[in-house]
């Protein structure tokens, strides 16, 4: 390596710093740190070549390592502004690559743009649009706007190509070139060589595809470009504009259907072919003909090796959705056949198709193939079918299903997934089923059981809120379960420890409504058997019985060993709310008594006393550990089992120690009858049914008086109960509050008071009833007049009464079991439709509309140029003849009058938001041009002559009587 | 239109960077980082389309170089292709056979190439053979330039001597 005194005569070249950083030892980092120290040195160099070749070297470093080179920008400028080709090169490569809207230099580079767009050299005037087109800002963009207009005239084709092409940036930064510029660009429609033809239908395609409207009026062109087009890239992009243009006018959609198809016969390439089925499936959707052809051709697509024509086919398939199913079920073979393809992109695009097929004919079968492939599949995709075919299947209310048998077997298939993510929805569906079609229950509870009898599966912490769902359907619908026992023994397995808290908190749960079930039944087997007025005396004794029951517990249970008293006091509430439960649902719960009388007597032979007792026995003794869980859920429920355990046993003159003797179960069997009530009562507890609430519930319950809805809740504030004390709010913060007060020694008073005082202080955020806040006492009474209706109103647009015949079994019948669907229900999956995307801001759209309308003025029926010199009076007599011959014309074409006035008002519409003295301005800077163009559009003056007067015109004309020949642009006959 | 382009190697290292729309430095990494990471893992027989961002990039592998393109959702993903095919093809008559390493030292050059076939985010010359005529009339002009300079700075370095 040279030595430091040859590093200043030599610097090192691009090559050399490329060649070094490939063979550096040091580490890319560091080795790339130290060029650019050197290359920091060298740019200040006098020497222009020293200098280029720094930037060129930063330019290498910017690209390779995203170093920030902002720094050397006014360098950049120095070479760019170099009279040699080869150093200005290089400078607009660095301009280009690392200019952006914040450099600063950027206003100083106007003139050197300037220049050299202007510049004798086309290769330098390339170069300058190149850059333009990347660094180009809003100023950069106006002040450049008149040299670039200048560039679509040159005669040079390399510069007028670039030009016609720049103007798309251009337009997007200025809005206002389009006024100036819109008239030669579209002149270059018409452009001698084909490069510059393409180069302005590219802009005017992008300009389309942000807002298609304006541009209607030159479909004749178009047409007329594709009809001679031989140039596949040409032909895409007027294919493509079609394909904005139809939806927004259907006769072009009438015209252009055929030339379409054509395309699609003769070509061989297949990005064309594809451009036209775009076409075809979004704009000509109602061209059998048209569709026919391009979903032969996308089976075609379909069917190839090549990856990306089969990923294409599918995804042009969606639009045809829903307006030709016929298309998909078509090629169903061929969709199902992508989902096991290699490519995950292709996969989902068919899983999307397919979802999109089901049907309730179809369901089975479709949800059938998914699983199969959702057994057999990648995780990621496995999750994608998973949840394909449980919002598919759940979409509205559950509207595909017919076989809620089948279904809630396929749910138990889908938690038993091993890569299942969906848990949750799997845990919501089972409920929500569970709760909704009664007559399915029977077959859920045989699939929840499956699911919790299996110890393998508590392993899966996927699967723990599925199992959640099962225990709590097993819990609730304990009444068509068959063998009780069994599923006790499942919710109490060992392997349970393994279950997060809130889970195994509703296995507990589970168990103790199994229970009460069970031994319920059992004693009414002993105590009614036959006899139907028994659940009356049991009620009418329960009230009675149930408060002394409560105190019984209480001196009884508080005394025993591992059970705290707490217990009770959360237990007593309790109570109380079933007692008013009771005696507000009481119509429901005699309902619910004597449906399922019949099958609870049938069960209660099935219970024998034995196992009841077993029971009994296997409660205690898997539960009883349970009481020193470190987690409280866990623990309280345990109590509570264990509580009401000990309660029944007692009753029932039941002893642990002495297990299954004989005598216990005579003992047992002839306590019975006292039992009954007990159980009787506590049974009551479980049997009001829940029922699936509408998210809208809380709008049908009126407002309760005195309770402020509207206020802030803000206002509420913190909790501080002395808002005179400065300090509080802080002192609360800090902690130092409780420090402080106990102090004092009277925080314990302070703190009990704390929600009353708050209540005080904010009286509207309260619900005005007393019995929620008086004292501990008064709890034991029933709820003020006003709250029970409250409740009852609740629960009637809650719950949909729906008097249903209960089986365990669900009916044979081919009609779907009864839903139920809250009124108010809206879908729940919300598929938002597409929306395309915007491509530029508003206000570029606006403009070209306004620009557009003055442009088709001259453009399109420039015939009257003839009569442009005439007198303004003239005018308006003209105006007069036409709006006379238009009368006339109505008669012949109707049709076409009519929706040409139909453009002309919404034209109008648009008319008025445009600034007038603008319009004056741009025309004004044009005119000139447009008189040069009068003549080659005569022509089109032939064909639209008779239709081309509109009244907004007159208007416009008075304003600006000397440069404006006004007429109606419209899309030509021979295209509508 | 034609958001960027982007070339990297098989392992990954960026070989040309050219954003049509404005993207800041930090985007532009995230973007880099983003595209190889999620494109060079896949395998030859996916598909050659990867949406990214609402956007979509069309990548093919030529040789150890990927050659990626973000366009617009409504653009057409084969012409792309074919976008992609043509640069490569004029590359390929450029440097004669092109492989990795031209595209390193000569990677102005690449951008000379990739500025006559794309502006402004859309296809400028769909002919190969214009391309080639420009690039060649611009290749003598620099040399022309250098030679003239490297006359002059004789005659100076002689004057001085």
């Amino acid at each position: 390596m040279g030595s430091s005194v040859m590093e200043s005569f030599f610097q090192r070249s691009l090559d050399d710093l490329v060649k070094g950083l490939r063979v550096q030892v040091i580490g890319e980092a560091r080795y790339v740190a130290k060029a650019l120290e050197e290359t920091r040195k060298e740019i200040k160099s006098t020497d222009l070549h020293t200098k280029a070749v720094a930037v060129q070297k930063l330019t290498y470093l910017h690209m390779l390592q995203g170093l920030d080179i902002s720094w050397a920008a006014f360098h950049v400028v120095e070479v760019m502004s170099s009279s040699k080709f080869c150093f200005k090169k290089i400078g607009y490569l660095a301009a280009s690559q690392s200019f952006h809207e914040g450099t600063e230099v950027l206003l100083l580079i106007t003139n050197l743009l300037r220049k050299d767009l202007g510049s004798k050299n086309e290769y330098e005037a390339g170069l300058a649009l190149d850059c333009l087109s990347r660094i180009a800002t809003p100023d950069l963009a106006r002040d450049l706007t008149p040299e670039v207009f200048t560039m679509l005239t040159s005669s040079r084709l390399y510069v007028r190509k670039k030009a016609t092409l720049v103007l798309l940036k251009v337009f997007s930064k200025y809005p206002d070139a389009i006024r100036i510029a819109f008239k030669r660009l579209v002149e270059k429609l018409e452009d001698s060589d084909t490069q510059v033809v393409g180069a302005a239908v590219t802009v005017l395609c992008e300009l389309a595809i942000s807002d298609p409207k304006p541009y209607l009026p030159l479909a004749p062109e178009f047409y007329r470009l594709l009809a001679n087009s031989s140039n596949n890239w040409l032909s895409i992009k007027l294919v493509k504009i079609f394909g904005v243009l139809c939806p927004v006018e259907p006769r072009l959609a009438r015209k252009i259907a055929e030339p379409i198809c054509e395309q699609m016969r003769k070509t061989g390439a297949k990005s064309l072919v594809f451009e036209c089925i775009r076409t075809v499936t979004l704009g000509l959707s109602e061209h059998a003909g048209a569709v026919e052809l391009a979903v032969e051709k996308l089976k075609e697509f379909m069917a190839e090796e090549d990856p990306n024509l089969r990923y294409l086919g599918l995804q042009s398939l969606s639009p045809l959705m829903s307006s030709h199913p016929w298309a998909l079920t078509e090629n169903k073979l061929l969709i199902v056949r992508c989902l096991k393809d290699a490519d995950p992109s292709i996969q989902v695009e068919s899983l999307r198709l397919i979802t999109g097929m089901v049907s309730e004919d179809n369901v089975i079968e479709t949800v059938e193939i998914l699983l199969q492939y959702a057994r057999s599949s990648e995780p990621v995709f496995c999750n994608e079918l998973i949840s394909a075919i449980l919002s598919t299947c759940s979409k509205g209310i559950y509207d595909l299903i017919t076989d809620f048998t089948w279904y809630v077997q396929v749910l138990g298939a889908i938690a038993r997934l091993p890569n299942c993510e969906h848990e949750a929805e799997v845990e919501r569906q089972l409920v929500d089923i569970g709760l909704r079609v009664k007559s399915v229950r029977g077959d859920l509870l045989k699939v929840c059981r499956e699911l919790l009898m299996d110890p393998a599966l508590l392993d899966h912490a996927h699967l723990h809120k599925a199992l959640s769902a099962a225990a709590w359907v097993v819990g609730e619908f304990a009444e068509v379960a068959h063998d009780p026992f069994q599923l006790i023994e499942a919710l109490l397995q060992p392997r349970t420890k393994l279950l997060p808290a809130s889970v195994h908190a509703v296995y507990l749960q589970s168990v103790l409504k199994i229970f009460v079930f069970s031994t319920h039944t059992w004693v009414r087997g002993f105590v009614s058997t036959g006899d139907q007025g028994g659940t009356a005396v049991v009620e009418e004794e329960f009230e009675k019985n149930s408060r002394e029951g409560v105190k019984d517990q209480e001196e009884n249970l508080s005394g025993s060993a591992g059970i705290s008293s707490p217990v009770f006091h959360d237990l007593n509430p309790n109570s109380e709310e079933r007692i008013d439960n009771r005696q507000h649902k009481k119509p429901m719960v005699e309902d619910k008594e004597g449906t399922c009388a019949e099958s609870n007597v049938h069960l209660a032979t099935r219970i024998s006393s034995r196992l009841i007792l077993e029971m009994m026995e296997l409660i205690r003794v898997n539960v009883s550990p349970l009481l020193n869980s470190v987690e409280m859920e866990v623990q309280e429920r345990a109590s509570n089992l264990l509580g009401l355990l000990k309660k029944v046993q007692e009753i029932l003159g039941v002893r642990n120690d002495k297990l299954h003797e004989p005598m216990d179960i005579h003992t047992m069997e002839q306590h019975s009858s006292t039992a009954a009530n007990v159980l009787a009562g506590i049974q009551s507890i479980f049997s009001v049914e829940p029922g699936p609430v509408s998210l809208l519930a809380q709008s049908k319950v009126t407002v309760p008086k005195g309770l402020d809805l509207v206020s802030s809740l803000d206002e509420l504030g913190h909790p501080s109960y002395v808002d005179d004390d400065p300090g509080t709010e802080k002192d609360w913060e800090d902690g130092r509050f409780f420090l402080k007060k106990s102090r004092d020694g009277s925080i314990s008073g302070e703190t009990s008071s704390l929600l009353a005082l708050h209540r005080e202080k904010h009286v509207t955020f309260y619900l005005p009833n007393q019995a929620y806040f008086g004292d501990s006492n008064d709890l034991s009474q029933p709820l003020q007049e006003d709250a029970p209706m409250l409740s009852d109103r609740l629960a009637d647009s809650l719950m949909l009464a729906e008097p249903k015949p209960q089986g365990s079994k669900p009916p044979q019948a081919k009609a779907r079991p009864v839903v139920i669907r809250l009124e108010d229900e809206q879908e729940p999956f919300d598929h938002p439709s597409k929306s395309r995307k915007g491509l530029k801001v508003d206000i570029l759209s606006t403009t070209i509309r306004e620009v557009l309308m003055e442009n088709k003025t001259k453009s399109w029926a420039t015939s009257n140029r003839r009569d442009a010199r005439a007198s303004t009076s003239k005018h308006h007599r003209r105006s007069h003849r036409s709006a006379k011959s238009k009368k006339h014309e109505r008669n012949e074409h109707g049709d076409v009058v009519q929706a040409l006035d139909e453009t002309i008002m919404s034209r109008d519409a648009i008319e008025d938001d445009v600034n007038s003295p603008q319009i004056g301005k741009a025309e004004k800077r044009s005119d000139a041009s447009s008189r040069r163009h009068s003549k080659h559009s005569k022509n089109h003056a032939q064909l639209t002559r008779e239709n081309r007067e509109g009244m907004r015109y007159s208007r416009q004309r008075a304003r600006s009587p000397l440069n404006i020949q006004p007429e109606v642009a419209i899309i030509p006959d021979f295209l509508l | 239109m034609i958001h960027f382009v982007l070339l990297f190697s098989r392992q990954g290292k960026v070989r040309l960077t050219k954003w049509y729309s404005p993207y800041s430095q930090k985007e532009r990494t995230k973007a880099i980082r983003e595209l190889s990471g999620g494109i060079l893992p896949r395998g030859p027989k996916l598909c050659n389309f990867v949406d990214w961002r609402g956007l979509k990039v069309v990548y093919k592998r030529y040789a150890s170089l990927y050659f990626c393109m973000c366009i617009d959702s409504e653009d057409n993903e084969l012409e792309c292709l074919e976008i992609i095919h043509h640069y490569v093809q004029i590359l390929d008559r450029y440097f004669g056979n092109v492989c990795e390493l031209d595209l390193i030292f000569n990677f102005h050059k690449a951008y000379f190439i990739l500025d006559e076939v794309l502006i402004a985010g859309e296809l400028q010359e769909s002919s190969k053979k214009s391309v080639a005529r420009v690039i060649a009339a611009q290749d003598s002009m620099v040399d022309a330039a250098k030679e003239q300079m490297a006359s002059l700075s004789n005659i100076i370095a002689q004057a001085t001597r």
